[in-house]
């Protein structure tokens, strides 16, 4: 079943005269439960990819269409309740609140949605990101591996239904990379969450279902179906 | 290659950063302007008194009457002088005091004349004069161009007729400076004459006026070169009068108070531009914490850094400094045409330098924090905010929250003087609507009680030290029948009239009532001091000396050097057994005062203890009435003996150590009241010789003709109307001690003499145009001044009066606005360069649903904390206005002013929030990976 679809997604970044066509008319579906990978070089278009996906960047033209609505018709307050409610996104650098602990930031989407957090989910999923002892530090006292476990944590608090991750483990050691992407799997697998994920690892790639490859902003090469 | 050297590098961050230097130079400027507009306006402030006065009493310091003291080249020459001019007097006007005279060119400048109209003479016959001058010569109706025959007693001279014509009417000064010399010249001239002008026979006087050098007063002058000044007097513009004791400390305090409200408010608006200025810095600093580091670990030393970053604060201020300075100068300007009278604009190179030294000030210490700060990070700096961890401490972690409100509490809790600057505006913003209030509150009650628009007020004509006498001229009762035609100028409605009188009761005895009782006071130092209590209080002694039996009378006087009671109630004991033998009486003669009044009993009901007040047998002379209060006394350790003037209905028991009371005096009581008058004989007896062998002399022939004049003795018998106790107010008039009182009409009834009239009010009908009630007025004062009374125009008082205010309130109200202003923008531009900072904490927020609502949420909650923390000086200057016999404000707000505060408070907050909303609405304008790219 189709959860998330784009068509003919295209964005420009001017500077001066000169035009960059970051993300270059795509069109792309994704199937619920699936794990897509979206790889390429640098400057390939796949984060800005995933940022119009994820509505965190408006398109220069075409639609991202989500539950048969297009994304950018929604008014800023419906897609603020979408991202907190549906969507889960994963920084390559953590963006973590800096002034609020690691437990609450894990508990911002849920707080943010006025809603009481699964308590038992929760600590489930701090347990398996072993990262119950730091939750009552800020984020400037914990080491990267922490601070994107917390991350991660975040993503995760509502059980979205679709999870972005921007090079999850680019800030990582190579062990501590694949120990998070291992997490975030069997979590994704466990709940049934759509996950889509931007790295230029092939190592992390092949552990995907589907692996989108980008070049000059253009699909170059993709192993699952192709729409349109 | 040419050298890099420190200010180049700082150049180069200049011209790089541009954009984030601007708001550390809107700081800098606005230390600047503030440090201009406050120097400029507290000089203003003296120098406008300064004027003010010198309008009266000229520019002069000093000046010499007569040829006394030194010559001119020894005053030149003992270095406490300036300048000295000469104004020489060559005759006084009829039979007054009035001097006529000229100045040299020096002492034209130093008199500092004025003109209401007309010139100064230029040639023989010419005269400029001031207006209570020629009311005093019989010329008081005389306008510029009229032809006057005056005439002039030259000093030492022949008096002449002489015809001048008025030129110039002068603005008032001799009454400021009158020395109340009686020697013919001896005063400053209050008709000036052209030099012209000679007489036949005649010699002058020359005064000397004076300027200091530098740092000298009187007081130096007078303690250091006594034989060389001679007869001085001071001349002090900070009182704009003569002066006989002017210290520098005075002086300078004087003008400390004049100037303080500029230096409050100065301070505080320079102390927010210093936090402006911090926290400009410290962002703009922490922008750089890498360029710091990279520099540090290049090898720049920690003082490099400071002088690297100082550089350019400095570099800022001479930027600002022109801008700043003309700025300052126009808001200078403004208030100085708001309030003319109060400010002037005055610019003065000397002013510089407070002006570069307070901006300086201002920099230097607003940037020493951010500076030392910066300077004492770590090579390649950690870009962790240690600061920030170390509070973190005291972070509990919460499970469930509302984002908004616990994100904008971490905010506030570990950054917690962000809102300081802010606060403070709003606390000014308060206290200036309080300060409105009051003014505003004073408009209403119109500039005090007084509710007649003239009041005339005379010489006072009863002597102290007399107690069974009282001199009247023979001409006093043509003056009050002078006085009467009052009456008559066309829009008076009524005048009321109060003449104290001093008679006697004649009694077969002393009441015990009116005894005074003594209160022996111990003060911390163990010293005792003696207060006395009774009906006549202070007066002759408290009467002491009325209930002496002859062996008290014979200890006093054998101690009556010890101490001036003991002398006065001898004196006062010898001149009663005088008045006794002359009059033949043997009952005792009890001094009482008269109270002469056109009587307003309205209201008076109330302190009636015995009898009923009827106003017809009042003005028949039937009756009279009699003060007598109940006085209630206690002698609290260490504490001044209280007295009341207790009402008849107050419980009199129950507080009081002891009271007194009358027993003596009741209604219906018949009343022998004895007046004595006449011309005083022989002055310098009482008041006038100091030579003590005289008056020891004198008083051995104590006989009637040495002591009392030709008397006039008036014999009236009246009965007691009503007897009065209490708090009574006669015609405005606190009564304080045991008297009679009756009617203007009952004490002609009773035959009695009476003296010139103390005060008289004259009311006005209806609301009389400015112009009509000049009219009047000219009219009143020339009845009042040809019978050597001084007049008030309280009409005249009350609207400059309310001008003030208005002029002031409008101050207030600009102030407020400002303050309100710079509140609001201190806050919102502080909280936007927050903002600027949080993007892309901002973008992470949006990126996990956090919408507008909630991000504004996060920046309201330092808003509110600063318009509370503002709220409490507010409310604090609110509650010490409030504290009784603190009398910081004329009237005590109403309540109404708490909810008014805090209604402004929540403006501030609401305008704060909204502009934040703006700036947000802004960020999330943007995408939310531009957000997170920003920084």
């Amino acid at each position: 079943m189709e959860v998330l679809r784009c068509e003919q997604l295209s964005k420009i970044y001017r500077s001066g005269s000169a035009a960059v066509r970051a993300v270059d008319n795509i069109s792309l579906s994704f199937e619920q439960g699936g794990f897509t990978a979206i790889t390429g070089k640098s400057g390939s278009g796949k984060s800005t990819l995933l940022h119009l996906l994820s509505g965190l960047d408006r398109p220069t033209d075409g639609q991202v269409i989500y539950q048969d609505k297009d994304l950018f018709r929604y008014n800023d307050n419906q897609l603020s309740v979408l991202r907190r409610r549906r969507f889960g996104f994963v920084f390559q650098a953590y963006n973590l609140v800096g002034e609020l602990t690691a437990q609450e930031n894990i508990l911002l989407p849920v707080m943010l949605d006025n809603r009481k957090p699964d308590e038992a989910y929760l600590d489930r999923l701090i347990g398996m990101l072993g990262i119950g002892d730091r939750l009552g530090h800020l984020p400037g006292a914990l080491s990267g591996g922490q601070q994107q476990r917390v991350c991660i944590a975040r993503a995760l608090a509502n059980k979205p239904a679709i999870l972005f991750a921007d090079e999850p483990t680019g800030n990582l050691d190579g062990r501590t990379g694949r120990e998070v992407l291992t997490l975030m799997r069997s979590v994704s697998a466990e709940l049934g969450i759509t996950m889509i994920l931007v790295t230029h690892d092939l190592g992390v790639a092949e552990q995907a279902d589907r692996i989108i490859r980008l070049e000059d902003g253009r699909v170059e090469e993709d192993s699952g179906a192709v729409i349109g | 290659m040419k050298r890099l050297t420190l200010s180049k590098v700082a150049r180069a961050n200049l011209r790089v950063n541009r954009k984030a230097y601007i708001s550390l130079f809107l700081g800098i400027l606005t230390a600047v302007f503030l440090a201009t507009a406050t120097s400029l306006c507290a000089w203003g402030t003296v120098r406008g008194h300064e004027e003010q006065m010198a309008e009266r009493v000229g520019w002069m310091d000093m000046f010499i009457l007569g040829g006394d003291g030194g010559t001119d080249e020894q005053l030149r020459e003992c270095g406490f002088f300036r300048e000295i001019g000469h104004v020489t007097v060559n005759a006084t006007v009829g039979d007054t005091q009035v001097c006529a005279g000229y100045y040299d060119e020096t002492a034209e400048r130093l008199m500092n004349r004025t003109l209401s109209a007309g010139r100064m003479p230029e040639k023989a016959g010419e005269i400029a004069a001031e207006r209570s001058a020629l009311f005093r010569a019989g010329q008081g109706g005389a306008e510029v161009g009229d032809t006057l025959t005056l005439t002039m007693n030259p000093i030492r001279g022949i008096a002449e007729e002489r015809m001048f014509t008025l030129v110039g009417i002068l603005n008032e000064q001799s009454e400021y400076l009158d020395t109340y010399n009686e020697e013919a010249g001896m005063r400053l001239p209050a008709m000036l004459v052209s030099p012209e002008e000679t007489y036949t026979v005649g010699s002058a006087v020359v005064h000397r006026v004076l300027t200091y050098a530098p740092l000298i007063t009187f007081n130096q002058v007078e303690r250091k070169i006594p034989d060389l000044i001679g007869l001085a007097y001071g001349v002090s513009r900070e009182n704009g009068s003569m002066v006989l004791y002017d210290s520098g400390w005075d002086r300078a305090n004087n003008t400390l108070s004049r100037i303080m409200i500029w230096g409050v408010l100065g301070a505080a608006l320079m102390l927010s531009a210093c936090v402006g200025i911090t926290s400009a810095m410290e962002s703009l600093l922490a922008r750089k914490t890498q360029d710091i580091g990279m520099l540090r670990a290049i090898g720049a030393t920690r003082r490099q850094i400071r002088r690297i970053y100082g550089t350019e604060a400095w570099l800022l201020t001479a930027t600002a400094l022109p801008a700043g300075i003309l700025a300052g100068m126009l808001a200078a300007w403004i208030v100085s045409r708001i309030a003319p009278d109060q400010v002037v604009f005055e610019m003065n190179l000397w002013l510089l330098i407070p002006i570069l030294g307070l901006s300086a000030l201002c920099v230097f210490a607003a940037s020493r924090v951010p500076l030392h700060r910066a300077s004492r990070q770590m090579p390649m700096g950690v870009l962790r905010d240690t600061g920030l961890l170390r509070r973190a401490g005291k972070i509990r972690s919460r499970k469930t929250f509302t984002a908004s409100g616990l994100i904008a509490g971490r905010k506030t809790m570990l950054h917690p003087l962000r809102q300081l600057g802010a606060a403070g505006m709003t606390a000014l913003t308060l206290i200036c609507t309080l300060m409105l209030g009051e003014l505003a509150l004073g408009l209403r009650t119109g500039g005090g009680n007084e509710q007649c628009a003239f009041l005339l007020y005379g010489p006072g004509t009863v002597m102290q030290d007399e107690p069974f006498s009282q001199v009247i001229g023979e001409n006093e009762a043509g003056v009050r029948a002078d006085l009467k035609q009052l009456n008559g100028i066309e829009g008076v409605k009524e005048t009321r009239s109060i003449t104290w009188i001093r008679a006697n009761l004649i009694m077969s005895e002393v009441p015990e009532y009116l005894r005074s009782v003594k209160y022996d006071r111990k003060m911390a130092d163990g010293s005792v001091v003696m207060n006395r209590v009774g009906p006549l209080d202070e007066m002759w002694a408290g009467g002491d000396w009325m209930f002496y039996s002859d062996e008290e009378l014979a200890d006093a006087r054998a101690r009556k050097d010890e101490d001036w009671e003991n002398a006065y109630n001898v004196q006062c004991a010898d001149q009663l057994s005088l008045v006794q033998a002359k009059l033949g009486i043997t009952d005792r003669i009890v001094p009482v005062s008269v109270f002469v009044a056109d009587l307003d009993t309205d209201g008076l009901d109330g302190f009636v203890t015995d009898g009923a007040i009827n106003p017809e047998k009042l003005d028949s002379g039937e009756q009279v009435l009699l003060y007598a209060p109940t006085l209630c006394v206690r002698n609290e350790e260490d504490a001044l003996a209280i007295t009341k003037w207790a009402d008849p209905r107050d419980d009199l028991e129950s507080e009081w150590d002891s009271v007194i009371r009358n027993d003596a005096f009741t209604a219906g009581m018949q009343l022998d009241l004895m007046e004595m008058t006449g011309e005083m004989a022989d002055y310098d007896f009482l008041y006038g010789s100091e030579d003590v062998e005289e008056v020891e002399a004198m008083g051995a022939r104590a006989d009637w003709a040495g002591y009392y004049r030709p008397m006039e003795t008036v014999n009236a018998k009246t009965t007691v109307g009503a007897v009065l106790s209490g708090s009574v107010i006669l015609n405005e008039y606190y009564m304080g001690n045991f008297c009679v009182i009756t009617t203007v009409r009952g004490a002609e009834a009773l035959g009695l003499k009476l003296p010139i009239q103390e005060y008289i009010e004259v009311f006005l009908d209806g609301n009389p145009t400015q112009a009509e009630e000049e009219e009047i007025g000219e009219q009143v004062s020339q009845i009042a001044l040809r019978n050597e009374m001084a007049m008030e125009n309280h009409l005249q008082a009350r609207r400059n009066y309310m001008a003030r205010k208005q002029r002031q309130m409008l101050l207030f109200a600009g102030l407020i606005l400002l303050f309100f202003a710079v509140a609001v923008f201190m806050q919102v531009s502080g909280t936007a360069r927050q903002i600027r900072a949080d993007t892309k904490t901002i973008g992470t927020l949006r990126a996990v649903g956090a919408n507008l609502k909630t991000l504004v949420g996060c920046y309201r909650l330092p808003v509110w904390i600063c318009a509370a923390t503002g709220l409490v000086p507010g409310l604090l200057f609110y509650a010490v206005t409030r504290i009784p016999g603190l009398r910081l404000f004329s009237e005590n707000h109403p309540l109404i002013m708490i909810p008014v505060m805090i209604l402004l408070a929540c403006c501030v907050a609401m305008a704060c929030t909204a502009g934040i909303r703006g700036r947000l609405a802004q960020v999330t304008r943007q995408s939310i990976v531009d957000n997170i790219r920003e920084l």
